[in-house]
């Protein structure tokens, strides 16, 4: 052969192909794979006297485009091979897995211990973390349309009816906007049955179909409210038809009584769907355009429509910021229309996900503290397992050293070790999990029924276990890696002659200072908490509400228009008179219940720019003898009396505060106001009452005023009994005089005032609730690691510990020397927690009502308690030692 | 080119080379010589698609692979069948021939001897 064909395949320098040499090089192999069958061809054709040129060019032709099927066969082998590496991996995995499960077998105390440390700790982070997964990530249970969005008019309040006409009018953004709104009605199964009180959702035209909802049986309605023929059809939720119908599917088409209106129910809502807002859970779903039919009285919608949370389905393509910018241009327009009502207002839209956005803040802040305090009862716990994987490390040294003796690289032996450490995460994280799935569904069960919790509303999702299973990882990092690195570093000459000392003792008494820290302020939080809760009980809220019954009197729920002020003073007048009942009155709002109304108040003749200038003022409706029946002293003037009426001219009786700040140089009585704006009725102050709290016990005295019930046309009152009675007995004498003066009204709930003020306090015993189950856990956990730790440095120490008796040291020497090191580092711990609770304390006294930073009592009290605790556990190893036998002892290896 | 036909086309090719390398071990270039000195030209191959195939089959286990030198003293990489791949070849040929004699049937028909479908 005259001249070699070289056939340029790759344009790759030719000194790559020696690399090959080092480790199998697949490109430069294919290359060569093609190079020989090209340069075959061409050889075989000069053979039969074809020129090398001409040769080459059909030996081209012949194959094909070979950068094509040389990239067509890369990706054929890459596919291959990274096939092959993730199955050579897993195998590597499984098979490590399997040595550590062995290695776990034949140590299952350490296996137990460790697995149930981690999986306390998971079990609590995640369910609090299935907490405030519904509360703030959850999107609408049960609404399959997407994207959907929340529509508030000034940052977090509901629309009223003019306000959704408007925008479901004008808004472009909006493919549907929708709202929803809840109120008690009275239901009949028959029109001749009892009455009972239900929750009805009224919702507007779309709501089905815009938010996705599904039936489970039946169909769902859509009524426009203003072109649409009133048709009376509703809707039952999933709840209310199994608890209420037992799952009749038969209920579909049947007739029953709404207010006092006949209704057909159409269908049962799918199961996952509850209401467009979280925490919302009412019976039945009506149109909206059908409420003034069902609780009637001539009302017009715009009446009715003032309180809908709104939801809505953005159009294709359109981002909340283009809604939002659409808003503030139709809120413009909306302006010149009535720019009394809407020269303030602003509209935006807003995350669908968790609960609404009027506690989204306060629900993010207090999730944020609670995972962190959380998260520290985690630490805790890998604190404790790494102390375990310490000691287990040094107990291993020489299995570990025979093993790098025999060439198992230091990489191989800390995955090994490793791997070890996830199966513990592992089993700890699966059995966490399992105990979270059972708490979640157990805290539903013991919270109060009025937060309308069913068994699976905190229930885990996806989110849920995605979040422990990093927990798992994390964990696996957090406590692995440290005794992995340790044990691997060994020094292998030095273990196999035995004159190795591991030096994890500096380790092992960090880490259990560090318990000790974080224990400590897991203990002086929840505590903190506590006294919070006492002071608030103790607190005098500035009336008398032991011995007061309520009762919730909704004149809407009658389903026809009444002489509403007529049936109040009937019912008030009745139950003055009620065997045990001393005073009686209607309120509006139940101070401190969670419910609250506010207004402007402008004094007469003082110049204010804007309604919004005048200092916002709690408000309330209250009939004659409200003062007398919560022991409210009136400070001057006089009391409602019954010549209060409509008609009369319109008087307020005003807080103390109000007083002051109103009219600060003179009497307040006499004087007049404005209510709500400078436009607004005038009304003459005939008393002033002492300052009393409203919404949080213990607050700030804020201006209140009160007016009177005869002048106002409210419909929903709660009556207040001042009585010897139990309230059981005051009950049924209620429901008595209710069937008399109102036969068709539901009995109406009957509480102790003392219970359902219990409310306000809810979202702070529930914290500290929380708080107290993980501080007990980390006292629980800090214990286990003390005691661990004693143990081992017993163990440790046995030699020196029977030289010394033998040397004739006494038992109580012996037990100080090794209590001695365990209350060093305890007590070092301690020290670092009681600073870090103080820094939550300054934190907390901000928040907390009656809770100063420095609480004496707790900072010494919960170290002092902590110390027991650690004594305790290392009492009973330090015991065995001083106990022992010096001479087996000094035998010890 | 709808997914079918690749596969048809793949099997066919597959079939062949199994064919081929049951006579014993050779590389790319003597398979594609081989194919065409048998099939006297019919088939038209483009012999780069050989290798596609040729390392698929090797990824699945059907044929194995060895370097050696070819007749010039160059690198080459040898097929050889493997016990699976003998199997697959003797599976792959038995329903080619299925395919060839059923098609062949009707091809040849000259009756339409089955009543049609009463509608």
């Amino acid at each position: 052969m005259s001249k070699t064909p070289n056939t340029p395949v790759s344009s790759e320098p030719k000194w790559r192909r020696y690399l090959r040499f080092i480790r199998p090089n697949a490109a430069a192999d294919l290359d060569d794979e093609l190079r020989d069958h090209l340069d075959s061809t061409i050889e075989a054709l000069m053979k039969d006297g074809w020129a090398f040129d001409a040769a080459r060019a059909e030996a081209l032709r012949r194959f094909g485009d070979v950068s094509r099927i040389r990239s067509t066969v890369q990706r054929i082998d890459r596919t291959h091979e990274k096939r092959q590496r993730l199955s050579t991996s897993l195998d590597a995995f499984i098979h490590d897995l399997r040595h550590a499960a062995r290695g776990l077998r034949r140590n299952p105390t350490f296996a137990i211990v460790a697995s149930l440390s981690i999986a306390l700790g998971v079990a609590a982070n995640t369910t609090v973390f299935s907490i405030v997964n519904t509360l703030l990530l959850r999107p609408i249970g049960g609404a399959h349309a997407g994207p959907l969005v929340h529509v508030y008019q000034n940052h977090h309040s509901p629309l009223g009816w003019r306000e959704i006409a408007w925008f479901r009018a004008n808004a472009r953004s909006f493919e549907y906007l929708v709202g929803e709104r809840t109120e008690a009605i009275s239901f009949r199964e028959t029109s001749s049955a009892e009455p009972e009180r239900i929750r009805a959702a009224f919702v507007t035209r779309g709501f089905f179909p815009g938010l996705g909802v599904r039936t489970a049986i039946g169909r769902s309605f859509d009524v426009d409210e203003i072109t649409g023929t009133p048709e009376p059809v509703v809707m039952l939720s999933y709840a209310f038809w199994q608890r209420r119908f037992a799952g009749d599917s038969s209920v579909i088409g049947r007739t029953i009584s709404l207010g006092s209106q006949p209704v057909t129910i159409a269908g049962v809502a799918a199961r996952e769907f509850r209401s467009s807002i979280l925490g919302w859970t009412s019976d039945v779903f009506v149109p909206f355009a059908i409420e003034p039919l069902l609780t009637g009285g001539g009302r017009t919608l715009d009446d009715f429509g003032g309180s809908f949370y709104m939801t809505a389905r953005l159009a294709r393509g359109a981002r909340p910021q283009d809604a939002n910018n659409e808003l503030r241009v139709l809120t413009a327009a909306l302006a010149r229309t009535d720019s009394a009502r809407y020269d303030r207002t602003t509209f935006r839209v807003d995350n669908v996900r968790g609960i609404n956005a009027e506690l989204r803040q306060f629900i993010t802040i207090a999730s944020v503290f609670l995972m962190t305090m959380v998260a520290m009862v985690l630490l805790i716990a890998c604190a404790n397992v790494a102390n375990l994987l310490l000691g287990r490390g040094a107990a291993r040294r020489m299995e570990i050293g025979v093993r790098l003796a025999l060439g198992v690289s230091r990489a191989r032996l800390m995955r090994l070790l490793l791997t070890e450490s996830f199966l513990i995460a592992a089993l700890g994280s699966l059995l966490g999990f399992a105990v979270a799935w059972i708490l979640v569904r157990v805290i539903p069960a013991v919270a109060p029924p009025e937060a309308g919790l069913d068994a699976t509303f905190f229930a885990p999702d996806h989110r849920v276990l995605i979040f422990t299973a990093a927990l798992c990882v994390i964990t696996t990092v957090l406590f692995g890696a440290l005794p992995a690195r340790r044990a691997a570093s060994a020094h292998v000459a030095g273990i196999i002659k035995g004159d190795d000392v591991a030096p994890t003792k500096r380790k092992r008494s960090a880490l259990l200072g560090f318990q000790t820290a974080l224990c400590v302020l897991l203990l002086v939080v929840p505590s903190l908490f506590a006294r919070s809760i006492a002071s608030m009980q103790r607190v005098d809220p500035g009336f008398t509400p032991q011995g007061v019954v309520d009762v919730s009197v909704d004149l809407g729920l009658l389903g026809h228009a009444v002489d509403t002020q007529a049936v109040f003073s009937d019912i008030r007048k009745r139950a003055s008179a009620l065997p045990g009942v001393t005073s009686a009155a209607l309120v509006a709002a139940v101070p401190l219940t969670g419910s609250n109304m506010e207004t402007r108040l402008l004094p007469e003749g003082r110049a204010i720019a804007s309604r919004f200038d005048a200092p916002s003022t709690y408000f309330n409706v209250v009939s004659p003898g409200y003062f007398a029946t919560l022991r409210i002293p009136l400070i001057a003037g006089r009391d409602f009396t019954d010549r209060d009426s409509r008609g009369a001219p319109r008087v307020a009786v005003i807080g103390q505060t109000t007083a002051r700040r109103l009219w600060p140089d003179d009497n307040a009585l006499g004087k007049r106001f404005h209510w709500g704006a400078s436009d607004g009725p005038l009304v003459e102050v005939v008393g002033v009452a002492r300052d009393a709290d409203y919404v949080m016990p213990g607050e700030a005295p804020k201006t209140t005023v009160y007016m009177p019930l005869a002048q106002e046309s409210t419909t929903k009152m709660v009556l207040q009994l001042r009585t010897t009675a139990n309230v059981a007995s005051v009950r049924r004498a209620v429901w008595d005089l209710l069937r008399e003066v109102a036969p068709t009204l539901p009995p109406p709930p009957v509480v102790a005032m003392t219970d359902e003020m219990s409310v306000t306090i809810l979202p702070v015993r529930a914290a500290a609730m929380f708080l107290g189950a993980f501080g007990g856990l980390a006292l629980l956990l800090a214990a286990a690691g003390i005691y661990g730790v004693a143990s081992y440095s017993v163990a440790r120490r046995t030699r020196e510990i029977g030289i010394r008796a033998a040397l004739g040291a006494t038992r109580r020497q012996l037990l100080a020397m090794v209590l001695k090191e365990t209350v060093r580092r305890v007590s070092a711990g301690a020290g670092i927690g009681v600073l870090l609770a103080l820094a939550a304390g300054i934190g907390l006294s901000r928040v907390l009502y009656g809770v100063r930073a420095v609480e004496p009592l707790v900072l010494i009290g919960v170290p002092a308690l902590i110390g027991v605790v650690a004594m305790v556990a290392t009492l009973a190893p330090a015991r065995r030692a001083a106990r022992s036998n010096p001479v087996t002892a000094i035998r010890a290896q | 080119m709808a997914d079918r036909d690749v596969d048809l086309i793949q099997g066919t090719l597959n079939v062949l080379i199994l064919k081929t390398l049951s006579w014993g071990p050779m590389n790319g270039y003597a398979v594609a010589h081989w194919v065409r000195q048998t099939t006297l030209g019919d088939i038209e191959l483009e012999e780069g698609a050989l290798y596609p195939a040729l390392h698929r089959m090797e990824h699945r286990g059907w044929i194995s692979a060895e370097w050696g030198l070819s007749e010039n003293n160059r690198r080459a990489k040898f097929y050889r069948l493997t016990p699976a791949g003998r199997k697959m070849l003797r599976e792959r040929a038995r329903s080619w021939e299925r395919l060839v004699t059923a098609v062949g049937r009707v091809l040849n028909a000259e009756t339409r001897e089955i009543a049609p479908v009463a509608s």
